[in-house]
């Protein structure tokens, strides 16, 4: 048996071939009230594995993402930028999971020598009390990708570690803490500065 | 208020009749709305039969759950998002599940009582359904979730790897 397109596919997806149910396939005939209100019970993360299972759930999916909770998977993000990368780190209790260090310069391009000189040198003036020259702004990609944990994930508590060329993403978190409580930021200055907890 | 003597009579949608207490309807959306809407009298007693869409051996499930579910509080108290878990299903409504979900019966009970929660608008009925069918998928693999769903992949190879890279954070 097949049947039309899913057509309410947020991202306007056309996929190639027609949704197919199988004869055994005995969730797909129930009302759509019935599978939503099952996901319901679900998590961003079993959403994310839900995707990828049929274009049917995936429709379902995508109608689903603004009503689901987080996960209580993880419950500590921590991103620490040193000279030569930054470093996301999720993390609960008894598991860390040490997610991604990249190498990147302010723009997100990958580090030349050249880049990784002319970080230290930024750095080393922050230490001596010199303005950042990439204060005012947050990378889109570095905001895209710290921000996938936290739809994702109950996070509680934010650490920034060594922050001293995005400044203005501490600004950002302390905006969305204050928004997303119950939430801890600890922001841990750059070049052994005294760490700073503000707790909303 | 509801008199717990008072009875009104169910037809099924495979022609059955089953009579049963007002202190078990209540809990219906459905049914109650449909009794208001038909009783003329003070004691609200409808006047002919409520046809419900659900078939006879699925009511005589429902029918069992709401016996045990009779003196629930009105109305079903709602949670938000965060609130919201699936690991609170009762002890006596488990059991009640595990005498007929079985591997064998492929989840099409599960499914028609869920279905008929949703239809007569019996909420307790269908959260504690539901939350059965999640549990049963929740933190499952995408293969683990299709072989439960009896579902099929009908994505090509690039629109899967798409959607997974998307999603990149769970398939490490």
């Amino acid at each position: 048996r097949t049947s039309p397109h899913p057509s309410d596919d947020k991202n306007d997806r056309v996929f190639t071939k027609a949704v197919t149910v199988s004869e055994e396939d005995h969730f797909s005939s129930l009302l759509s009230d019935c599978v939503l209100h099952v996901f319901k019970f679900l998590d961003q993360v079993d959403l994310d594995v839900l995707s990828s299972v049929s274009q049917t759930i995936h429709s379902y999916v995508n109608l689903m993402r603004p009503k689901t909770a987080r996960s209580q998977m993880i419950n500590l993000l921590k991103l620490d930028q040193t000279v030569l990368q930054i470093s996301l780190t999720l993390r609960r209790k008894d598991f860390n999971m040490d997610l991604v260090s990249m190498d990147f310069t302010a723009d997100g391009r990958l580090m030349t020598p050249a880049d990784h000189i002319h970080r230290q040198r930024v750095l080393e003036g922050i230490g001596l009390g010199m303005p950042s020259p990439w204060i005012e702004s947050v990378p889109t990609w570095l905001h895209n990708f710290v921000m996938f944990p936290m739809q994702r994930f109950h996070i509680q508590k934010i650490e920034l570690d060594n922050f001293g060329i995005f400044e203005a993403f501490a600004d950002y978190f302390n905006d969305w803490c204050g928004t997303h409580p119950p939430h801890t930021l600890l922001i841990h200055g750059a070049c052994g500065m005294e760490p700073m907890a503000n707790k909303k | 208020r509801i008199y717990p003597l008072m009875r009104v009579t169910l037809t099924t949608s495979d022609g059955a009749s089953v009579t049963v207490s007002r202190q078990l309807t209540k809990h219906s959306g459905f049914i109650e709305k449909a009794i208001t809407d038909m009783a003329v009298d003070d004691n609200a007693v409808p006047l002919s039969a409520v046809a419900v869409d659900v078939d006879d051996a699925t009511l005589k499930l429902v029918i069992e759950w709401l016996t045990e579910h009779r003196d629930d509080a009105l109305p079903y108290p709602e949670k938000t998002d965060e609130e919201r878990r699936a690991d609170d299903i009762p002890a006596w409504d488990q059991a009640f599940v595990q005498k007929w979900d079985t591997k064998e019966d492929q989840q099409q009970t599960l499914y028609a009582v869920i279905t008929a929660a949703d239809k007569l608008d019996i909420k307790g009925l269908l959260d504690m359904t539901c939350k059965t069918l999640a549990n049963k998928i929740n933190g499952k693999t995408v293969e683990e979730m299709r072989e439960i769903l009896q579902l099929e992949c009908d994505f090509t190879e690039e629109e899967l790897a798409e959607i997974r890279k998307e999603n990149a954070w769970c398939e490490n």
